[in-house]
């Protein structure tokens, strides 16, 4: 004992297993550490393929290209032309597939040291009316005509050698239900069959194919077998048979022999050794298929083939389950990287040890459609995308409805995996859609709703973070990439993203959800434990495949993935505005129409009133600001404006009950704005208590220019070669190009305006036209009307403040320009948050009473 | 209705009881000052405010459900304030000025515990305001 105090805990445990599997009745083995990290959706299928159940998965003959024998988007490839044997590069690149219309039900793989891949065909497609009694049969039941048997193909994918019938026979004549297949290194092939029938054993053929031996009879005894799933050979040429339905692994020699049986690696559906006999065991039916082995838990247990020690765990992350859940076949590469075929999450996943950091290192795309790259050689996904699926009506496959179309599912497990209460309840709001749908009320829709909504949406990249604004509500994203976590506990309507890069993939890990947005319009829901991790990968310069995985123990039995292509728009030029609820409140009267200010098609241009030079505008200091690598100013960044209470009047004021201010109007120096009269007079009117209502921030309603920035919510600037966006915590948004277009058609009038933006120095100069005329200047009624041009500067001064100066020209409303200016600050350490001013807005309730009495 | 007791008096000058998003002065009275003490009943953590409500006994003994309105939940974040700092139970007294429309509504300046200690929940130290 005093020895064995002197060993490492480590030894102690691998000693104290070593012990345990010798004893024939094994404790579970489910506390061992997990030195892995997983990577979900790694491999990249072809656009609009998904992936179906997987149990086949192999290492190449160089050690590092991953095969897999996959069911065709489900769980079979009956009547599918698809190729179900693919092989993907290290990168998780797609390089060959071949097998279309061949296999049934691929279901073991093996690579022999020529590189020839063998697959087994472990079903039939013989009519199996529903309680048929299959299980007892020793071979096929009549009627089959495919499957069954085991092929053979060269690493090109050409046929070479197929063993058995086609669609199987009874033995001695084999196969029915073949599992897996195994080469030795002399050329000798091996195959366990028997999944669910009355066979079960083990047959072993020459090298040309030529049966030599069989042996195992179903049981549970010495000798016996009961669904052989698995085999594996290691260096000292023992077969290693994972004989799932005995929880066991039986180690035979190549003459059958029985050499040893060990537990320690749980219920074996997927066994695989590599060259320097690290075994690999996958255990996808503990405690939910099998009720023979609860205590265990799947996953993949990893250990050593000499001595039997397991080491390490890759616990499956779904704990209570019913069915085949975590991976039925497994693999290594030289590297050490697992990988596991999945067949009830229909999923291929890779494990690379948690230490190794980047485990994906970015590889450029070699051959094939090239993608866009930024500067840092990151995937460059800017630009205008639009999802091209119906999931934003229905994730799982519908039919139509009232508007509502049809459409196929787009989820992996092709329906939602939900508790049964949350199924209710989804049946309940797809009943109340037309008015339990947030959207019906215009609320944010939520992550990952927004993506596939089919309303446009861009793109912007920056190192620290990368921007999404939807035409939807002009609701944005921002997507920190600089390392950090949620800032807050606080649930917001899109959650909190946080995002990084994973080789080429943009991973982004949302958390912060409220309980209260939908994924779709037929009422499939979440609750506050949602977390999503989305994966964006450019397949080509056009497409980004869009995955979100969807974690919710609250209201699912397992976690489920979206998948949906995103393509880019090549039509708009612009994210334009959707503002869903100032239409819905225009269209049932809420929010009235005011001639003397908004725009009506077919008015006749406005000219604009005479320049009035311009006032001396802070010169930018030319050392101290921060700069991009392209030499101009670096605005980007949190940002407030110190706004002087500009949003309660432009002059001096300092009335009760209403925040003070210092006066912005640097231009006209006296006499306040410079109305026109009728204007003035509804200024004042506007003043008075009945006419709050009308204040369209009151609704919630976007800001405008130039209000949006002086309104006292902070903002967050994106800053790129060719654009400046600025972010607005209130949750609309200002696209600046800076590419030198053109204003867009007078006839397309927005809330924010269309705004173009160059430089001139080191000053950002900001023209906004097309204004919808509907916005105030600030709550005591300021007007400005849809003839205006407003020109903004944004010029440095120091490494944090921005002089802003904003000219306003509108012959509508006033007689001669005006400019009012304040700072802008930065503040590197803030973030953003979210304001949904719609979910809770009672005011506009009370203030609709006080108009309505002041009607009276 | 009940009555209720609305504290006329001074009220210090907020400097800066404002709204982010509508205008005070149409929604609230600066001449119907009010100071209530109550029961909190339930806090909505939200925008563009949130609200604080407690049950008020009256003179007559009758109890009324008022409704505070607070700065919006980011401002109160940012200074410091957090949901649970209002547990559902506590007696407070909340001063403001009452609603317009004559309901139990009025925005608040300042919430006290019976202990002593208060908290500016009112809108208003949120960016941009400037005296």
């Amino acid at each position: 004992m005093a020895t064995m105090k002197q060993l490492t805990a480590p030894l102690l445990l691998t000693l104290a297993v070593t012990t345990l599997h010798a004893q024939g009745d094994a404790q579970p083995t489910n506390t061992l550490p997990n030195p892995y990290r997983t990577i979900a959706n790694y491999f990249q299928l072809p656009q609009g393929r998904e992936w179906g159940s997987t149990s086949a998965v192999e290492i190449d003959r160089d050690g590092r290209s991953i095969w897999v024998a996959e069911r065709c988007g489900t769980n079979s490839c009956a009547g599918s032309n698809l190729p179900s044997i693919l092989k993907f590069d290290a990168s998780g690149k797609l390089v060959k597939s071949f097998g279309a219309g061949l296999l049934m039900f691929p279901h073991g793989i093996f690579v022999d040291r020529d590189g020839n891949v063998w697959v087994t065909d472990g079903q039939d497609d013989a009519p199996r009316p529903q309680g048929t009694a299959a299980n007892t049969l020793s071979g096929p039941p009549p009627g089959a005509t495919r499957g069954n048997q085991v092929f053979k193909f060269s690493p090109d994918g050409k046929l070479l050698m197929t063993l058995g019938t086609r669609g199987g026979a009874a033995a001695p004549g084999y196969f029915y239900q073949p599992n897996d297949v195994l080469v030795a290194p002399n050329g000798t092939i091996f195959v366990s069959e028997g999944h669910g029938g009355a066979n079960s054993r083990i047959l072993k053929f020459s090298k040309d194919g030529k049966l030599q031996k069989t042996w195992g009879t179903k049981g549970s005894g010495e000798g016996q077998l009961d669904g052989p799933n698995a085999l594996a050979m290691d260096s000292r040429g023992r077969l290693f048979v994972g004989d799932r339905s005995n929880n066991r692994i039986v180690i035979f020699d190549q003459g059958g022999r029985q050499l040893d049986v060990w537990r320690q690696f749980s219920r074996p559906s997927g066994i695989y050794i590599d060259k320097r006999d690290v075994i690999y065991v996958a255990d996808s039916e503990s405690e939910s298929v099998s009720r023979n082995h609860d205590g265990w838990k799947r996953g993949i247990r990893i250990g050593s083939a000499r001595d039997g020690s397991v080491t390490a765990f890759i616990p499956d992350p779904v704990e209570k389950t019913t069915g085949t859940s975590a991976a039925e076949g497994v693999a290594a590469d030289v590297d050490g990287n697992i990988y596991g075929a999945e067949v009830g999450p229909k999923a291929v996943k890779k494990y690379v040890r948690a230490q190794t950091t980047t485990a994906t290192p970015p590889t450029r795309s070699t051959g094939g459609s090239a993608i866009p790259r930024t500067a840092d050689g990151r995937p460059d996904m800017q630009g205008i995308w639009q999802a091209r699926s119906r999931a934003a009506y229905g994730l799982e496959d519908h039919p139509a409805h009232f508007g509502m179309p049809a459409g196929r599912s787009v989820v992996d497990t092709t329906t939602i995996p939900y508790q049964p209460w949350a199924a209710m309840k989804q049946r309940e709001n797809f009943e109340q859609r037309a008015k339990a749908d947030p959207l019906a009320e215009c609320f944010l829709p939520g992550v990952p709703r927004i993506m596939y909504m089919e309303h446009p949406f861009q793109i912007f990249q920056m190192r620290d973070a990368v921007a999404m604004t939807f035409e939807w509500q002009q609701v944005f994203r921002l997507i920190y990439t600089n390392g950090t976590g949620p800032s807050t506990p606080l649930p917001f309507w899109m959650g909190d993203s946080r995002g990084r890069w994973d080789g080429d993939t943009f991973v982004v890990d949302v958390t912060n959800h409220n309980d209260r947005t939908w994924f779709d319009m037929a009422g499939n829901f979440h609750s506050d434990a949602l977390r999503v991790v989305e994966r964006y990968a450019m397949l080509d310069a056009d497409t980004i495949r869009y995955q979100a995985t969807i974690e919710d123990p609250k209201v699912f039995t397992r976690p489920w993935t979206i998948s949906v292509p995103l393509a880019r728009q090549k039509e708009m030029g612009r994210v334009l505005e959707y503002q869903c609820r100032a239409e819905m409140e225009e269209a049932k009267g809420d929010f009235k129409p005011e001639p003397r200010t908004w725009y009506q098609k077919g008015s006749a241009p406005v000219p604009p009133l005479p320049a009035e030079p311009r006032p001396a505008a802070a010169a930018a200091t030319q050392s101290g600001i921060a700069r991009t690598s392209d030499g101009k100013p670096d605005l980007s960044g949190f940002t407030e404006a110190d706004a002087g209470g500009a949003n309660w009047g432009f002059e001096p004021h300092n009335e009760p009950f209403t925040p003070g201010g210092r006066g912005v109007l640097v231009d006209p120096k006296t006499g306040g704005l410079p109305y026109q009269p009728w204007a003035r007079a509804e200024k004042q009117d506007r003043t008075t208590p009945g006419r709050g209502y009308d204040d369209p921030t009151a609704h919630c309603f976007a800001g405008g220019v130039p209000r949006s920035l002086y309104v006292p919510s902070p903002f967050y600037i994106i800053q790129t070669p060719t654009y400046v966006v600025i972010l607005l915590e209130r949750m609309s948004w200002r696209i600046v190009p800076l590419d030198g277009r053109a204003h867009l058609p007078d006839t397309i009038r927005l809330w924010q305006g269309d705004s173009l933006g160059r430089w001139d120095g080191d000053t950002l100069v900001v023209e906004t036209t097309n204004l919808n005329g509907k916005t105030w200047l600030n709550e005591v009624g300021d007007v400005i009307s849809h003839a205006a041009t407003v020109v903004e500067r944004f010029t440095p001064v120091s490494a944090n403040v921005i002089q802003y100066e904003a000219t306003v020209n509108d012959p509508v409303v006033f007689t001669r320009p005006w400019t009012i200016a304040m700072p802008l600050k930065r503040n590197p350490k803030g973030e953003l948050l979210e304001v949904a001013c719609l979910e809770d807005n009672q005011d506009l309730l009370h203030l609709k009473d006080v108009k309505e009495r002041s009607i009276q | 209705m009940t009555r209720i007791v609305v504290a006329i008096g001074v009220i210090c000058a907020w400097a800066s009881i404002a709204s982010a998003h509508h205008s005070f002065t149409a929604e609230f009275d600066i001449n119907k000052p009010v100071k209530l003490t109550g029961t909190i009943t339930m806090v909505r953590w939200s925008n563009p405010h949130g609200w604080i409500y407690i049950d008020v006994k009256g003179d007559d003994g009758k109890v009324t459900n008022w409704g505070f309105e607070t700065a919006a939940a980011n401002a109160l974040y940012r200074r410091g304030t957090r949901p649970e700092d209002f547990p559902v139970g506590t007696q407070v007294t909340i001063d403001g000025y009452l609603a317009r429309n004559g309901t139990p509504t009025a925005t608040s300046g300042k919430l006290m515990f019976a202990d002593g200690r208060a908290i500016t929940i009112g809108a208003g130290a949120v960016a941009g305001e400037q005296k």
